[in-house]
């Protein structure tokens, strides 16, 4: 691909990263009832997902003031609304009349110069201020006191994030080297995007997880898996591992003799490559990076599969997940919505094969007959959600305590 | 007669019905209902004839493709469906198809 960064362009005689580099990490087993526990989940539910920065959106769907796009968090059994405001500034709120609670907005998305709600008419604007409410004297309450309920939000690289937590870290200053390299990627002047989502019966854990290693690839994915493993690198292993607190990366490893495989693919990878490069997306510098944002957000760098992969937990053995390739400009022509869409079912038929074995691996574990897992070196990142997650488990019990 | 897709296509026609659907999931779940056999015969048909189709299809504005040419646009977005299966899958095709089932396009294709 056409991404020249002489750091990171693939070199004959691949070498995998060391063990030691990876040793603070720690090489313990893993206990096995943190992926199906119920117990468990409730406190990840608490210490993480009601604290973490929660990728819901893109910019590109709110464009002018007054677009509002509507989520469900079933984590936080919450229904939020994000506004774009007069202001230009978009805010997010429960979606919940501060009268008796009655949701605003029924629709997934749209347009509003306010919102009324429909049980006693109170009305809020697009900042969250509740703006009139019939015989309101009859209540022994301010207006002030009762705008939208809001909740956090930060958009880093078009990407709109949202926590539950007043309280929390901002989080484009969490992301270290990640921050500005997102910037540079498609996904930060996108206008549409393409979607796909889905409902496993899997912790929110092991569908992560198998997204962030290349240990399975040359077995679950021998065919469609295209250019992730080569005779220098037969597992695919990436040529790096990146940490920033929370968040990890990896840098992919691409095999520079790859052949696509007939003449539709060939075309639609060219025309793909062509319209990328009609708009200066093509050589962008972080193309080979994997963007891993804690807890649930990842996305690829490179311009041709520039995927986001949001999971959201519904219980302890059900997760939620959000696929979308994201796309700047309409497409100009005929060839690049060929190409679009050529790229789009590979990506689908690729995410498709990880079906069975994420959820067979949560059979198997439910089941209780493994006390602990294993991660190997080139599970790092595996094992950095876990400590992750550990630590922020401790860090809330030592709160309550 | 009405014609169904534009002067030069006409080796097509027999799959106008078929696979000239609109909308992302429409296609995906005509390309796995299908055969085997009718897959093939579709890729074999509109593949040869996939440049001169988007070379056409070029030259006509992208937001506003009618009738004959929106015909031909569908069946080019659902041979971008097909070739994976033919060129890629091969007799992987039906596992995969029982696994992505289970990812549902949010609809938003312009044709
Ligand atoms: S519940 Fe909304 S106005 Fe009464
Ligand atoms: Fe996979």
């Amino acid at each position: 691909m056409a991404d020249a960064d002489p750091q990171t362009a693939p070199q004959p005689g691949f070498t995998p990263v060391s063990q030691e580099e990876l040793d603070f990490l720690g090489t313990d087993p893993i206990p096995a009832s943190a992926y199906y526990d119920p117990d468990w989940y409730e406190l990840e539910r608490k210490a993480v997902f009601l604290r973490s920065w929660i990728n819901i959106g893109h910019v590109c769907e709110v464009p002018t003031p007054g677009n509002f796009i509507h989520r469900q968090l079933e984590f936080a059994s919450a229904s939020l609304l994000i506004v774009k405001g007069k202001d230009g500034e978009l805010r997010a709120f429960h979606n919940a009349c501060t009268h008796r609670g009655t949701r605003l907005v029924r629709e997934a998305a749209g347009h509003r110069a306010n919102f009324r709600c429909p049980y006693h008419s109170w009305t809020f604007g697009q900042d969250g201020a509740l703006l009139s409410a019939p015989d309101f004297e009859g209540f022994n309450t301010t207006k002030e006191q009762c705008a939208l309920k809001q909740v956090r939000c930060e958009v880093v690289a078009g990407l709109i994030f949202v926590n539950f937590d007043p309280d929390a870290d901002a989080l484009r200053p969490q992301l270290g080297d990640f921050a500005d390299e997102m910037d540079t990627v498609p996904v930060a002047r996108a206008t549409e995007f393409s979607e796909y989502t889905y409902e496993l019966n899997a912790n929110w854990k092991i569908v992560y997880d198998n997204f962030q290693e290349n240990y399975h690839l040359r077995f679950i994915h021998p065919r469609s898996g295209l250019g992730g493993t080569g005779p220098d690198n037969p597992f695919g292993y990436p040529t790096r591992y990146r940490f920033f607190g929370d968040h990890r990366g990896q840098t992919i490893w691409y095999n520079p003799e790859t052949q696509p495989r007939g003449p539709v693919q060939i075309g639609g990878f060219m025309a793909a490559a062509t319209a990328l490069a009609g708009k200066g997306l093509m050589d962008t510098p972080h193309g080979r990076e994997y963007f891993g944002l804690f807890p649930t957000f990842f996305m690829l760098g490179n311009p041709l599969q520039n995927f986001s992969h949001v999971v959201y937990p519904l219980d302890a053995g059900r997760t939620r997940g959000v696929i979308r390739m994201y796309w700047v400009g309409e497409a100009e022509n005929a060839t690049e919505l060929f190409a679009r869409q050529a790229g789009l079912t590979m990506m689908r038929d690729l995410h498709a094969e990880d079906i069975d074995v994420i959820e067979d691996g949560q059979t198997g574990l439910s089941s209780g007959a493994l006390e602990h897992i294993h991660f190997q070196t080139q599970e790092a990142l595996c094992r950095h959600l876990y400590n992750t997650v550990i630590d922020k488990v401790r860090a809330l019990q030592a709160e309550a305590q | 007669m009405t014609v169904l897709l534009p002067h030069g296509f006409e080796a097509l026609e027999g799959f106008v019905d078929q696979w000239a659907l609109t909308g992302e999931a429409a296609r995906a779940a005509a390309r796995s209902a299908a055969t085997d056999e009718a897959r093939a015969r579709f890729y074999e048909a509109a593949q040869p004839l996939m440049e001169p189709a988007l070379a056409h299809l070029d030259a006509k504005p992208i937001g506003s493709l009618e009738g004959a040419d929106a015909k031909l646009m569908r069946l080019m977005l659902s041979l971008a469906n097909v070739y994976h299966s033919v060129e890629v899958l091969g007799d992987q095709e039906a596992e995969n198809a029982r696994m992505r089932s289970r990812l549902k396009f949010t609809d938003h294709a312009p044709y």
